[in-house]
């Protein structure tokens, strides 16, 4: 069931618009859709068409735009990493996690959430998750390192040992914390985009597109290097200098996804293979395929997740895995009936 | 009589007046809230008519009619929690997160946030804080009195002297134990009594070291009281020689009365606790 490129493309640019819509018009609070894209209008033309209350614009466009926006650029991200991991270490089960960044980064959290006085403010979690991270994927990368050059089995091992170490500082640390804390730190693991309303969205929106700008750069060199390491220094790609520049960027692009929605798993293991089902294996087409396929998943998750259990909502986290995994099994199994 | 018939009519004027502008001030009121404490209050209170909605913590009395559940308290959303267009909403401190009542703030909903009480004061003040935006003035004073005269029971009857252990026993196999500054330990105080541990929050113990520890009363704040004293034993065998379990003070509590802070209803069960040790 191989689908072109375009036609693979064009399809989910319009199911993003499609459930952009959704997410901008759907919510808790029953608004009229005219009135509801009005508002938007207003916001950023600076019209005065809508006749909504103040309260509900600001539902409109402080709630349920950032959300929007946070998802698409979070799920953009997180795919995108996910695809060039996979390709780096040439390991399908590789995540955006392998290079130890999320558990560094949720041993940064814990220590902003239960050490840090709260004085400090909102931006001590994230921050600390951001350069926790970032530190913890240098240390792994610098264990793999030596005079032969990086290896990726090192990596690998080093990334799994990490955060092994990673996890039982997490346990260590909630062992002396009190209960209001430990709630705080569990929620956190389980992701929301709930804070979008308060993250700098310019900042998520430079980095996806820089992300994305990077890393197409580098799709030929992740193609060479699906031959083997050897084979793709023949062909004169400098793989070291790869290996270093992609963990480099990952690491930024998990670690601001992590700063801002908290630990979001699935989408970096499984978009990818989800898009090399669908359109195959070619990094020029995986990785920006890959971008509006995670972009897609997050926001139909984080529709779902504040349209299920209104007036609550889930943590997106759950809800992504919950809607990925079957319908990733679906197509496994479709294909490997095509196969047989 | 003409007089009594007047003053009688008379008065029957006034208290219909005072209750039309309480009805007046109150008919619009949309109450949610986001606490177990704010919930028990509420419903002390006599407020509970003007409840649309609770978080998942509250505890309703059975067969009351269905309100909506917004969640969890520290993971409210903001747009859930303005569909149904509240007037107040009351929680803790711990409710969040930040932009949620940022944008609830925005939208003109009074936000009342609850201190958890860790003594009788403190439940005294949150009380009056509840009662004053809703004009409860005629059910605040009977409450207060209530609790006065609970108060009043508890402190006659106080198991001063006694060391006492607080255990969670959620997990009857592992023994959490309350240390300072903890709701168990707030617990511990009202009845009169001192907190064995040393140490802050709480901890998983051995058996070992609560037995070195030698509480003269073991208390397990469980969900289920009639079972949590066998299950107790059965998991944790050797203490059944410490000193609390044979002179038969170990004694379960309702562990939901004390799962924010201290409730009313938290002080019903210090009272009975002082009442299970006095009686031997």
């Amino acid at each position: 069931m191989r689908l072109p490129v375009m036609i693979s493309g064009i399809a989910l640019v319009a199911m993003i618009i499609l459930g952009s819509l959704l997410s901008l018009l759907q919510g808790a609070l029953d608004l009229p859709p005219t009135e509801s894209l009005l508002a938007l209008c207003d916001t950023l033309f600076g019209t005065h068409w809508s006749t909504l209350d103040d309260y509900q614009r600001v539902v409109v466009t402080e709630l349920r735009l950032p959300r929007l926006l946070l998802s698409v650029f979070v799920g953009a991200m997180l795919a995108q990493c996910g695809a060039v991991m996979q390709g780096l270490f040439r390991n399908p089960l590789a995540d955006p996690g392998i290079i130890g960044v999320s558990s560094g980064a949720a041993v940064g959290a814990i220590v902003a959430i239960a050490i840090f006085p709260a004085s400090i403010g909102p931006l001590a979690v994230p921050v600390s998750a951001f350069v926790a991270g970032l530190l913890t994927t240098m240390l792994v990368y610098s264990l793999s390192r030596s005079k032969q050059g990086t290896s990726v089995l090192v990596l690998l091992l080093a990334g799994v040992a990490i955060s092994a170490f990673a996890g039982a500082t997490i346990g260590f640390i909630s062992y002396f914390s009190n209960d209001e804390k430990l709630r705080q730190l569990s929620l956190w693991q389980m992701g929301s985009l709930a804070g979008a309303s308060q993250v700098n969205l310019w900042l998520g929106f430079f980095t996806v597109v820089a992300l994305a700008i990077a890393f197409q750069r580098r799709t030929s060199a992740l193609n060479a290097l699906v031959l083997g390491e050897c084979e793709a220094r023949y062909l004169g790609i400098n793989v070291e200098g790869l290996k270093r520049q992609l963990i480099i960027l990952v690491a930024v692009g998990v670690g601001i996804s992590v700063a801002y929605a908290g630990i979001i798993g699935f989408i970096g293991l499984v978009v990818p293979h989800l898009v090399r089902l669908v359109t195959g294996p070619d990094h020029r087409s995986l990785i920006p395929l890959s971008a509006l396929c995670g972009a897609l998943l997050l926001l139909v998750a984080d529709l779902m997740a504040r349209l299920v259990v209104q007036p609550a909502e889930l943590p997106v986290g759950l809800v992504t895995a919950l809607l990925g995994a079957p319908f990733f099994l679906a197509l496994l199994i479709q294909q490997r009936r095509q196969w047989n | 009589m003409n007089r009594f018939l007047r003053s009688s009519l008379m008065s029957a004027l006034l208290a219909w007046v005072l209750f039309g502008i309480v009805a007046t001030a109150q008919a619009d009121t949309r109450l949610v809230s986001t606490d177990a404490l704010a919930t028990e209050l509420i419903f002390a209170l006599q407020a509970d008519q003007y409840l649309v909605a609770v978080d998942v913590t509250s505890h309703l009395p059975p067969n009351y009619r269905p309100l909506e559940i917004v969640g969890y308290h520290r993971n409210l959303s903001a747009e859930g929690l303005l569909s149904l267009s509240p007037t107040l909403v009351i929680g803790s401190e711990h409710m969040g997160p930040a932009p949620a009542l940022d944008a609830l703030r925005q939208a003109g909903v009074t936000l009342l946030q609850l201190p958890s009480p860790d003594d009788p004061q403190q439940l005294r003040d949150n009380i009056q804080r509840v009662a004053g935006p809703l004009g409860l003035s005629e059910t605040v004073a009977p409450l207060l009195a209530r609790l006065d005269q609970q108060l009043l029971a508890l402190e006659s009857q106080p198991i001063t002297g006694n060391s006492a252990a607080f255990l969670l026993a959620t997990d009857p196999a592992r023994l959490r134990l309350a240390g300072q500054g903890t709701t168990g330990e707030a617990f511990i105080r009202l009845t009169g009594g001192r907190n064995v541990a040393d140490f802050t929050n709480y901890r998983t113990v051995s058996a070992e070291s609560l037995l070195a520890m030698d509480p003269d009363i073991i208390i397990l704040a469980g969900q289920e009281k009639d079972r949590a004293l066998d299950s107790f034993l059965k998991n944790n065998p050797v203490l059944a020689h410490s000193r609390a379990a044979r002179s038969g003070h170990i004694i379960a509590v309702d562990g939901s009365t004390l799962v924010a802070g201290l409730s009313l209803a938290s002080i019903e069960e210090a009272r009975q606790l002082t009442l299970a040790v006095k009686a031997d």
